[in-house]
């Protein structure tokens, strides 16, 4: 493409210029998850040391996106004249001047804090970063930018093969770019997993002079963030799979649907927009085609999620949920035909279109092609980004990449696909990750939330939180969502708080069928999900603390006791002055004790005892 | 349009195209349950009751928002879908206060309780002024059984009264939308919508604000068409349903709107949109205000004539002749007439002047007496006559007149100056010719008969030209009315003078609207008289029932158990009685618990600690007799509503005497329950049955004593009439003591009016005197009810419509 050449060109040299080892560089990951681990304060003491060091403006600092070693936050990589890059993590500010003394001076990697080297061999006795265990075994197609390049730099996307895909396109009918990506077997990654080429092919068929786009970028599941990820360091990638649908379905307007709590994403893909526009990509006749984008801020409530919610909102209405049919292909954003897909969808898209369907479809079982993101999140060893190929057992994401449960517990259960989804037990770590499989076990795909609980959790008091969160979020229109959710959290507050009775299973299970088989949208219809799975999963433990009264987790406080082992006990008074009621007391050289009656099971007493001498029962 | 041939449930129908499932299934008169579909919105979809399956489609669609489509095959009522519905309908009644409808007793009880309780919260159907119309109970009951298996959650929110007009129950709101989608499609900025999220959303304007500082325009179509009674028309809730329905044009202001006129029983009680659209919405006067002004209790409803010093009633014929007699004596005659009257009104008037030659000032559109043109009130002594149609003169100026005759419907303090006053229909009384707002003739027939003897003015004016001989001139032309401004948009321009009486005069409400009252009205200083009994405690004890704790040490002094008390909230109130439900003669307070079932109990309900009752006169009644249970060893007490308070005093009285006591206590619902601790304390066994059964076990009191009576040496039941006389047939059953304590309508308390008077074993008994225990196998209790119920419409003009606040008047 014309408008793209001298870019082309000019991108190859930035990038050259960047990867290659000639100049030191520091790179700090600096999207939501480093910022919030404390990379901005890394900067600072980088620009100290290197003036220190005398290395004022001979050294590249530049800020990346995530790489997905979210465990390892913040994460630096340094790289020495001439010398592959080393990627460090948990970096403190305390542990710079080291890093640059040590290893930008003289040479000598830091050993301890060294993850992996950005080279394909070992350097120093530093593992290559493919060989990471949490890289080993990721394919990263979506992720393939993140945290490589910097996402606010239109150049490196062009250098490494960005808009190739559109541009390929521009070569193609809209219906043969609509087949490619039938061809591919790319199926929405919001969740659903309709199958994206027929969708696009909905919204193509649709007749209308004005179509829409939209980028549903409304990542609400607790514990997901793959979207934001993807905004935020490699934003081209989603406006190219956006520019490419439109050019499908030949709509001259995108709309990205992003929360308003992802600042950074919205800055970003301000910033990656008005370069595409710069660039003449947007707002620009390209042969017949024109396209714009516009950025629309959600206030962040769930049911935005849903299409026809989320296209409310874009109206400037209440967002809710409303039937279909009509399918948003024939009438949705401002009653027009609309196309929508989530970040993940998109951003593959651009992909595919670049790499050509069948490189695609190779990857991935036969219904579930190509690769999945997903972002690890609770009691695991190593929390992060990753991208797996389909059908990847689950055990070899939890074990393998996530490096099982942190602290040496015991895994118990892994919830996939967020509020909607349902929990996997040891049991199914050998199920392969994809559509038809995690259904058929009663949990989903989902948008690729995975929260690891370990034996520590309490699997009624998961679902209680799963409900309370979606309780929360339902709009209130249908009545079995609103009601429902409401009467299952009381029930499962009961039987949490140790009142339960052996009925109230059955009036879940009641409540459950109900929300899903007449529940307005998906919201209410998934909601009682993790119910579901966790009493088909885990009836014993309802059991339990409805018969016995006990939590077997001990983690219900109504359920928990707390008792101090004489013989531990070191009399060092920290579990009294951790507790808020007086309740554990004792004096010095006896042990101490806990009054039954006057404890209310907040466990401050057993995160304080350093002995292990308060006993949980 | 294409047609479209579908099945449902094995019936061929057709459609036609773009209809949804529903639309179609009701044109072919096929019943498919629904609550938020409605007829003239688009499909919706939130109440989930219509699911259907239709064959080749997954799940169970909602047929509200299905399209039909050719060769669709729908069935409705599989054993599933029954299922899935029933399911959907309990989690529904769970968060509506459903008691009734799930109560086995309902047939029962509604055949005593004819209409619903005026109650200030409507807990229940039974205390729901929406009962005869509500779509929630009519689905219930057409369907389903009565266990819903689910606590019923009642927030008992606050009903919300702050705005004009609209009483705003969140309690009874499932949340179909109807009222935000119909403000949607009625007005270009619509006034509310549901905010907030899961069990918090709710109907309300931005920001939760009051509506009045919001969009809303007061159209009323909301109101009309919430199906549950979660909004409802404060003024004419209770009326219940009209039998007629008159389409007619609103006489206010010039526009001359179409509107419907809700009619029972001969009396208007309410207005509303002839149809659906935008084109029909009425502004604040037509849908709220015109019953008002028309049923106003400062109506003149009379002709009077002055005799002598006096005005004195007269007839029509010694009204009309006095009348010819003074306009023909008068030399010189002035007549006052404002400009939005009926073509023939006017015409009468127009021949009234000429023929007479009198000078005529025409008042423009919605003046009043201080428009009055200051020559005209200056020279008023020098006409022999004053001829006024409407309240045109200040007091000051119609004194100052030789001869008046004053036309008006309102009765007012000018009228003491007036030497004849003629009555005037006004509104729906009458009718005649008028222009509307494009110029087009319209003729308007009259459709409620006026309640007393007011006429046209048309008539009376024909009558008075025939009697003075004056001929019918024609060539008459209604003067052009200005309006300045469009009362349907803009709640400025509404109307606020009708005769040259400020309508906000009979409409405090309209204060909201920044229409200032004349004060010709305003309650006199005087009226008010000592307050000497002191509340030193309201506490709600459960949505409706207030305990209030009276400063009365004389009372506390000399009260007994089974005694009560005639209580009158204000000098104006009515007396009504109250047990004593506790006492303590050395801190000298009573107890009452009060239940807001209508305009008194409401009135004291609302007493705040530290406030005045004007009047608690008692001990009255006969205490009850207690060596009569010497010999007995064991008593049930059984108590229902306010009678879950009355059986304290007894319980505590027989548990000092050494009996076992046991009380049974019964509510619709957990949420009605109240007391229990203090019951707990003085008997020996607590009994607790609701209705619904979400607390104790399902049923009423008159199971317990079916089941356990027959152990007990006497019983005693205290409750509603319903109630009483469930027990009353176990206890011819069981054949032992038994006694109630009745509550019929009583006045002086002490033996004079009568008003107490109840069939006993035959016999008629005094209540007051003779009461209030009496025989709980004897009573007739079906009397007992129709006695209570016969000043039903009286009590629903009587109920307090306004808050007598205004808060947002400046």
């Amino acid at each position: 493409m014309e408008i793209l050449k001298s870019l082309r060109e000019e991108a190859s040299k930035v990038w050259e210029d960047f990867s290659s080892p000639k100049k030191a560089r520091i790179m700090v990951g600096a999207a939501t998850c480093g910022k919030a681990a404390g990379a901005d304060a890394l900067f600072g003491k980088i620009e100290e040391a290197l003036k220190e060091n005398g290395l004022e403006g001979k050294v590249d600092v530049v800020s990346t996106g995530c790489i997905g070693l979210c465990y390892a936050e913040p994460l630096v990589e340094i790289r020495r004249e001439g010398e592959p890059s080393v990627l460090y993590g948990k970096v403190k500010p305390s542990d710079i001047a080291e890093l640059v003394k040590s290893h930008l001076v003289g040479g000598e990697v830091v050993g301890k804090k060294a993850l992996a080297v950005m080279a394909d061999e070992p350097f120093q006795g530093v593992i290559p970063f493919k060989k990471h265990p949490m890289v080993e075994l990721q394919k990263r197609i979506v992720l393939r930018n993140t945290g490589v390049i910097d996402p606010e730099s239109m150049h490196h996307y062009l250098a490494r093969g960005g808009y190739k895909g559109f541009e390929r396109c521009l070569d193609m009918t809209p219906e043969e770019v609509i087949a490619e990506m039938t061809k591919s077997g790319l199926r929405g990654r919001g969740g659903a997993g309709f199958p994206t080429g027929v969708k696009w092919g909905f919204a193509r068929k649709s007749q209308n002079d004005v179509k829409y786009v939209i980028c549903n970028a409304d990542e609400g599941d607790p514990g997901a963030f793959m979207d934001r990820s993807v905004l935020e360091g490699d934003p081209h990638a989603v406006i190219e799979g956006l520019m490419i649908a439109g050019y499908a379905i030949g709509a001259k307007c995108g709309y990205i649907y992003v929360r308003s709590e992802y600042p950074l994403a919205i800055k970003r893909l301000q910033n990656a927009i008005s370069q595409a526009e710069q660039a003449g990509l947007l707002k620009n006749k390209i042969g017949d085609f024109y396209f714009e984008i516009k950025i629309k801020k959600g206030a962040g409530a769930f049911v935005c999620g849903e299409e026809t919610s989320l296209m409310a909102s874009i109206e400037g209405v209440r967002a809710m949920p409303r039937s279909k049919p009509p399918f948003p292909a024939n009438s949705g954003l401002f009653k027009k035909p609309t196309n929508i897909n989530n970040v993940e969808t998109l951003a593959a898209a651009s992909s595919i279109m670049r790499e050509g369907a069948d490189f695609y479809a190779s990857l991935g079982t036969e219904k579930s092609k190509g690769t999945k993101t997903f972002s690890l999140a609770g009691k695991i060893e190593r929390t992060g980004l990753i991208e797996v190929e389909m059908g990847i057992p689950l055990g070899d994401i939890i074990n393998k990449i996530g490096g099982g449960c942190s602290d040496g517990k015991k895994f118990k259960a892994v919830q996939s696909g967020g509020p909607s989804g349902g929990c996997l037990t040891a049991a199914h770590l050998s199920v392969p990750v994809d559509y038809e499989n995690l259904a058929a076990q009663g949990a989903i795909m989902g948008s690729g939330g995975m929260v690891v609980m370990n034996e520590d959790s309490c699997m009624v008091e998961v679902a209680k939180y799963f409900l309370t969160f979606t309780g929360k979020e339902s709009c209130g229109k249908c009545v079995p969502c609103r009601m429902g959710t409401q009467h299952a959290l009381n029930i499962l507050t009961k039987i949490c708080d140790g009142k339960g009775e052996l009925e109230d299973i059955e009036k879940l299970k009641k409540i459950c069928m109900s929300m899903k088989q007449s529940a307005l949208c998906g919201l209410g219809q998934t909601a009682p999900n993790p119910i579901l799975t966790t009493l088909r999963y885990f009836e014993d433990e309802y059991m339990a603390h409805i018969k016995d009264k006990r939590c077997p987790a001990l983690a219900c406080p109504g359920l928990v006791k707390f008792e101090i082992d004489a013989e531990k006990c070191r009399s060092c008074g920290m579990c009294s002055r951790a507790c808020p009621t007086g309740a554990a007391h004792g004096a010095r050289g006896q042990a101490y004790s806990i009054d039954e009656q006057k404890c209310i099971s907040c466990s401050a007493c057993y995160q304080a005892c350093k002995f292990g001498a308060v006993i949980r029962k | 349009m294409k047609t479209l041939n579908l099945t449902i449930d094995g019936v061929k129908i057709t459609a036609q195209e773009g209809m949804t499932v529903l639309q179609a299934a009701r044109a072919a008169g096929l019943y498919i349950p629904s609550l938020c579909a409605h007829k003239d919105l688009s499909p919706y979809g939130a109440c989930r009751l219509c699911v259907v399956e239709i064959d080749g489609l997954r799940g169970t669609p909602t047929a509200c928002t299905t399209p039909a489509a050719d060769g669709m095959n729908v069935r409705t009522s599989t054993p599933g879908l029954e299922l899935q519905r029933r399911h959907t309908l309990e989690l529904m009644l769970s968060s509506h206060p459903s008691p009734c409808l799930t109560c086995d007793s309902r047939e029962d009880c509604e055949s005593v309780k004819k209409t619903p309780t005026h109650a200030g919260a409507s807990t229940r159907c039974s205390l729901c002024s929406n009962r005869p119309t509500c779509a929630v109970r009519s689905i219930s009951i057409g369907t389903y059984t009565r266990d819903i298996g689910l606590p019923v959650t009642y927030s008992a929110d606050k009903i919300e009264k702050s705005d004009p007009f609209i009483d705003r129950d969140h309690n009874l709101c499932v949340l179909c939308a109807i009222c935000a989608r119909v403000c949607e499609k009625l007005h270009d900025k619509p006034a509310i919508s549901i905010t907030k999220r899961g069990k918090d959303a709710k109907i309300a304007a931005a920001f939760g604000k009051d509506w009045i500082l919001e969009e809303c325009t007061f159209c009323g179509a909301c109101v009309d068409e919430c199906p549950t009674g979660s909004l409802t028309d404060r003024w004419s809730k209770w009326y219940g349903v009209p039998d007629k329905e008159v389409e007619s044009y609103c006489q206010f202001c010039p526009k001359r709107c179409k509107i419907s006129l809700k009619i029972k029983n001969g009396k208007l009680i309410s207005t509303g949109m002839v149809s659906l659209d935008k084109e029909s919405t009425l502004c604040a006067i037509g849908r709220f205000a015109y019953p008002q002004v028309f049923n106003s209790r400062y109506r003149l409803t009379r002709p009077y004539v002055k005799m002598g010093a006096e005005m004195t009633p007269a007839t029509w014929q010694e009204t009309i002749d006095s009348t010819a007699d003074i306009l023909s004596s008068a030399k010189k005659l002035l007549v006052i007439a404002g400009e939005n009257l009926s073509d023939e009104t006017r015409s009468g008037i127009c021949d009234l002047v000429k023929g007479l030659k009198a000078e005529f000032v025409e008042m423009p559109y919605g003046s009043t007496a201080k428009d009055l043109p200051k020559s005209t009130a200056e020279k008023i002594s020098e006409f022999d006559a004053v001829f006024c149609f409407g309240n045109y003169l200040a007091p000051d100026t119609a004194k100052n007149a030789k001869k008046l005759i004053i036309v008006d419907f309102a009765k007012n303090s000018v009228h003491k100056s007036a030497d004849v006053l003629i009555p005037a229909a006004i509104l729906a009384e009458t009718g005649g010719t008028f222009e509307d707002e494009n110029g087009v003739k319209i003729c308007i027939s009259p459709a409620v008969k006026p309640s007393g003897m007011q006429r046209p003015v048309a008539g009376v004016l024909a009558d008075l030209l025939m009697k003075l001989n004056l001929p019918h001139e024609s060539g008459f032309k209604a003067p052009k009315i200005e309006l300045g401004g469009d009362p349907k948009k803009d709640k400025k321009a509404l109307p606020r003078v009708i005769y040259g009486n400020i309508i906000a005069d009979f409409v405090p409400d309209l204060r909201d609207f920044g229409q200032e009252q004349s004060g010709e009205y305003a309650p006199k200083k005087s009226d008010l008289m000592g307050e000497p009994y002191e509340i030193l405690e309201n506490k709600l004890l459960a949505p409706n029932f207030h305990m209030l704790k009276i400063k009365a040490p004389d009372m506390a002094k000399y009260a007994k158990p089974g005694q009560f008390a005639i209580l009158m909230a204000d000098s104006h109130s009515e007396r009504s009685p109250f047990t004593i439900a506790d006492w303590n003669a050395d801190e000298g307070w009573v107890k009452f618990v009060i239940e807001e079932v209508g305009r008194s109990s409401s009135e004291l309900g609302s007493k705040k600690a530290g406030e005045f009752l004007a009047t608690v006169s008692g001990p009255l009644g006969t205490p009850l007799d207690f060596s009569q249970f010497e010999s007995a060893n064991s008593i049930l007490l059984l108590g229902g509503c306010y009678g879950i308070a009355a059986i304290y005093p007894l319980a505590r009285e027989f548990k000092r005497m050494g009996k076992r006591v046991v009380a049974a206590i019964e509510a619709s619902s957990a949420y009605l329950l109240y007391n229990k601790e203090q019951l707990m304390e003085v008997a020996d066994e607590l009994i607790i049955k609701t209705r619904d059964g979400t607390e104790g076990t399902r049923g009423g009191v008159s199971d317990v004593y079916a089941q356990i009576g027959a152990n007990f040496d006497a019983a005693i039941a205290i409750g509603c009439v319903f109630m009483m006389k469930q027990n009353s047939r176990v206890a011819k059953e069981i054949g032992k003591k038994s006694l109630c304590a009745l509550n019929p309508i009583m006045v002086d308390g002490t033996g004079m009016c009568g008003a107490c008077r109840v069939s006993v074993g035959g016999e008629t008994k005094f209540a007051c005197v003779h009461g209030p225990f009496f025989d709980l196998d004897k009573v007739d209790f079906d009397e007992l009810a129709k006695r209570r119920s016969a000043y039903s419409v009286l009590e629903v003009d009587a109920m307090p419509r306004h808050e007598g606040k205004c808060h947002h008047h400046k």
